[in-house]
């Protein structure tokens, strides 16, 4: 996983409508375009437009003819962002950072 | 915070009286050594009852922190995704450095791993305004783990 798929998830998480549709993908499994839609408060046509980042960022793939597509949560690359995450924070930059933090949070 | 990569020079002669804050590697034939320092507004009495208690340890290290501050004393941190780092404590000078060997271990039994062990040392001096922390970080000699 390169910095540049990196760039690609958090684009597509900074968006609380596609964030709301990760979430219902998640929660009800592979869906249509017209599911999806019915619960976002935007037009079908901005919802498709959603999904289309979101499978270039590759957190949704669509399968199926056009007509009936069901979309579905691939969440391989959230696993890989939040790893990466979590790595961020793990150097000893970070540690000193965060020592200096509490050390004179405390005395203040 | 900068980082800078140093030409090699003879022990203790880049450091001087430098206090500013910064991180660098140095590196001599193999063995690479990270420096990383911070300027503290605290004196080092306040600093070292970070390295010691495990509680405040844990907090700056983003590990679960287990540290016996005594020589031959038990190191452990337990870092999110199942990583663990562990040792044991070479050298301790209170409120002044403190230095422990480890290594990583990741799983155990068949397809564990284990990496190459290192001298971390942390040593605290006190400077106008507070105290300069400098964490290094060298290769340990492999030979001398045997039996840990």
């Amino acid at each position: 996983m390169t910095a540049r798929d990196h760039d690609a998830v958090f684009q597509a998480l900074a968006d609380p409508t596609r964030r709301t549709l990760l979430r219902a993908l998640s929660a009800s499994g592979p869906s249509t375009l017209a599911e999806l839609s019915s619960g976002v408060p935007v037009s079908r046509q901005a919802v498709s437009k959603h999904l289309s980042l979101l499978q270039d960022a590759g957190l949704v793939v669509g399968r199926g003819e056009v007509r009936g597509r069901r979309y579905e949560l691939t969440p391989a690359p959230l696993a890989d962002a939040l790893g990466w995450m979590v790595d961020v924070g793990a150097g000893w930059d970070d540690r000193l950072a965060r020592l200096k933090r509490q050390v004179e949070g405390r005395r203040r | 915070m900068a980082t800078y990569w140093l030409p090699t020079l003879p022990d203790g002669a880049m450091f001087g009286n430098r206090t500013v804050a910064g991180t660098w590697t140095e590196n001599r034939g193999e063995m690479s050594t990270e420096v990383h320092e911070e300027i503290i507004e605290a004196p080092p009495e306040d600093v070292w009852g970070f390295m010691v208690d495990p509680a405040a340890l844990s907090a700056w290290f983003g590990a679960d922190a287990w540290l016996e501050p005594e020589p031959g004393g038990v190191v452990r941190f337990r870092f999110t995704g199942g990583v663990e780092r562990r040792g044991r404590v070479e050298h301790v000078a209170p409120f002044r450095t403190l230095t422990w060997r480890w290594r990583e271990h990741l799983g155990a039994g068949f397809g564990s791993r284990i990496g190459e062990p290192s001298f971390v040392t942390i040593d605290l001096r006190r400077v106008p305004g507070g105290t300069r922390v400098r964490i290094t970080e060298r290769a340990a000699p492999a030979l001398a783990e045997a039996g840990r």
